[in-house]
């Protein structure tokens, strides 16, 4: 067996009922690492172009990498694969907590689901052996009840489950699995996808170990990282007051979009109003810290709220996007508000950034007229009204009234509406993360031209440019290079299996020492550079066989500064979009209007030969 | 000259928390800034160089000149989540 590996791919087909367990290759570990990696590779090959994200042709992966599950900290990652129903084209989004790990104890590396069943079932792996099991009792239930429920009937305190609520059950494209209560790999519609294919839950419960290569390195590397945090006050923040350390700082300082994109947090929140959100003023409802498997930071709570205007007996912190998404991106300053839409999303198995976006966009076309309180069901959707925020996320998760045509985005609801498009705020029809790409400029590439659009967890340059790294930010003459480089390294740490704040740790080849001590195959940077590639434009290829093209990956103009704004830190930036695609593209050897990239990138970097053939096969 | 001060995020792990501090006249941000570190030989302060400012509500730099009297809001934010 390899080492970090389970070893094992499962493919199972729901309208056969069947199946099937494979090997994993030492090929396909060594050329695309794990997580979204094999995903790719395996969608790319057993996936038919043109399938309809919601048929049955679709396949959705469950997928780890080599460090999930493992001793090395961080390691707590798996990712969602599958068409993606919001975008039409790839989609990738990964997750902590403890279903990755468990899936892999139970002897998998990745689950990959196709067909759909005649009535709802779940998926049930546990120690090798997996079986597809009636769900029916489970449908409506949401994801909490769902997993406590398998918990009890299949008598596994220790069971872990990734569930669609109800709104993936009605097909939301808004919706996503929840695993262990509240973590999700959220963003594009996987949770549509599950339903589509009745597919309730994947349960999973295991025993086995996985083996590493060096062990005692693993240890040695674990101590040098928890030497670090101690020493790292930013990490430290974030230990103690999870990702929303930052949500009132974030409003003000430019990161964090204000009032759908087109606000300025310091006159349209202001510095008092904001603090409500800050972590401060959030951490009075912490009952107990939370950690994902094996992290050494525990950036999650659980907190507690039964004299708010929505009692919580027990929910979870909201993470930094959660609260800007309902927080100052609707003028909200209401931290139960914040809660309640979080608990709601995900009891409903919701992706919180994109419901988030969708009441944004409601509110600014109710704010203009666009939308009239009739089509809101009555609702006052005024700007930062707490109520009415809380009433249309419900109306949203159970698809009830305007909460039918919102369940399914923005775009969607524009299109169905015939009106408010002006106001969209989105990357290919996905609602955009919380970063703000006019404080981050690296964000603007990566939200409209990475194969997964939408996403502040790809392509690293907005990152690095956000943490302060690059000083001339606004300088778009020669972003290649290290946006590629970013990008690269950003996909080998994903697919590993390891989570993003993996970054506190201080120690800048940690990916390659990592891989290098669980896998036994020596890592170098160029490694990650080559490999990190290699899975980029295996993404790209899936996207290009869709017949997307880069004149198709389209981002709101607002969101790059078109026009710039008038006020506040981020006055007069407009981002040029089409240079910093250019220096990329360029760079990735990528043609910037077929988006086809040369045979020669392509063949310096191996393993791409059925894309080749694709591409260059007449 | 005396300047008062507030810190949102994570400025505080890294800065000394004032609500008022003393400073000489004409100092500007940045030089205010390194007086207000909380030092550390093996302390990691690279985030530090992502910090936003504003003076009086206005947005400033580091170069931003300070006077009796300002208010100057320091905001360190990590992005993630």
């Amino acid at each position: 067996m390899l080492p970090g590996y389970a070893g094992k791919l499962l493919f199972v087909d729901l309208t056969n009922n069947s199946i099937v367990e494979e090997n994993l290759s030492e090929e396909l570990a060594r050329n695309f690492i794990g997580g979204y990696g094999i995903g790719a590779k395996i969608l790319y090959d057993m996936m038919p172009p043109g399938a309809d994200p919601l048929g049955p042709e679709n396949i959705i992966g469950f997928t780890t990498g080599p460090c999930t599950g493992t001793k090395a900290f961080f390691g707590s990652r798996y990712t969602l694969v599958h068409k993606s129903p919001v975008t039409g084209g790839w989609n990738d989004a990964n997750s902590g907590g403890f279903f990755g790990p468990e899936l892999k104890k139970a002897g998998y590396d990745a689950v990959f689901v196709r067909g759909r069943a005649p009535k709802p079932v779940y998926l049930y792996i546990h120690d090798g052996k997996a079986e597809i099991r009636d769900a029916s009792h489970l449908w409506g239930k949401d994801t909490k009840e769902t997993w406590a429920e398998l918990q009890a009937e299949l008598q596994l305190p220790g069971l872990r489950v990734a569930a669609i609520g109800p709104a993936g059950e009605k097909m939301s494209l808004l919706a996503c699995p929840i695993n262990d209560g509240h973590r999700a790999p959220g963003r594009g519609g996987g949770g549509a996808v599950m339903g589509s294919k009745n597919l309730k839950a994947v349960a999973v419960y295991g025993t086995g170990k996985i083996s590493v290569a060096d062990p005692d390195k693993i240890r040695e590397i674990n101590r040098q990282i928890a030497a670090n945090i101690k020493n790292n006050p930013g990490a430290q923040a974030f230990s103690t007051m999870g990702t929303g350390s930052s949500t009132a700082a974030s409003a003000l300082s430019g990161d964090s979009p204000v009032k759908n994109w087109s606000g300025v947090g310091i006159t349209d929140i202001g510095a008092e109003n904001a603090e409500k959100l800050s972590a401060a003023s959030l951490d009075k409802y912490k009952v107990r810290k939370y950690s994902c498997f094996n992290c050494p930071l525990g950036c999650g709570a659980i907190y507690r709220d039964v004299k708010g205007r929505w009692p919580l007996e027990e929910t979870e912190r909201p993470e930094y996007e959660t609260s800007s998404a309902f927080g100052s991106l609707l003028l909200n300053t209401d931290a139960d508000v914040v809660l309640k839409c979080n608990d709601l999303c995900n009891r409903y198995g919701l992706d919180t950034i994109s419901t988030g976006g969708t009441v944004a966009w409601a509110m600014e076309c109710y704010n203009r007229g666009i939308l009239t309180r009739a089509e809101l069901d009555g609702i006052d959707l005024t700007w930062g009204n707490g109520e009415a925020i809380v009433a249309l996320t419900q109306k949203i998760a159970d698809q009830e009234g305007c909460g039918a045509i919102l369940a399914h985005g923005s775009a969607y609801a524009a299109e169905k509406y015939g009106k408010g498009k002006e106001y969209l705020q989105t990357a290919s029809g996905i609602e955009l993360p919380m970063h703000d790409p006019r404080l981050a400029p690296g964000f603007a590439r990566t939200y409209q031209y990475d194969p997964t659009p939408g996403r502040h967890v790809k392509g690293s340059l907005g990152l690095m440019q956000a943490f302060g790294a690059i000083p001339d930010k606004y300088n778009y003459s020669n972003t290649g290079p290290m946006d590629v480089r970013a990008t690269a390294a950003q996909e080998v740490e994903n697919c590993a299996g390891l989570c993003t704040f993996i970054s506190m740790c201080g120690i800048m080849d940690i990916k390659e020492q990592f891989l290098t001590a669980v896998t036994g195959r020596t890592f170098t940077q160029e490694d990650t550079y080559r490999t990190g590639l290699r899975i980029l434009n295996m993404r790209h290829a899936f996207n290009l066989r869709e017949g997307l093209r880069p004149a198709d990956f389209t981002i709101s103009p607002r969101v790059v500064g078109k026009p710039p704004l008038a006020d506040g830190p981020l006055k007069g930036v407009e981002i040029d979009t089409r240079q910093l695609a250019i220096n990329f593209f360029t760079h990735a050897g990528w043609d910037m209007e077929t988006g086809k990239p040369s045979l020669e990138s392509l063949q310096q970097l191996g393993g791409l030969e059925k894309v080749i053939a694709d591409l260059y096969t007449v | 000259m005396k300047v008062k001060i507030k810190m949102l995020g994570l400025a505080a792990a890294y800065l000394k928390e004032r609500e008022f501090v003393e400073l000489p006249q004409g100092i500007t941000v940045e030089e205010m800034l390194s007086r207000l570190v909380k030092n550390g030989e093996r302390r990691d302060l690279s985030l530090l160089k992502a910090a936003t400012f504003f003076v009086n509500q206005e947005p400033a730099g580091r170069d931003t000149v300070l006077h009796d009297g300002d208010e100057v809001i320091i905001i360190l934010h990590m992005a993630g989540g």
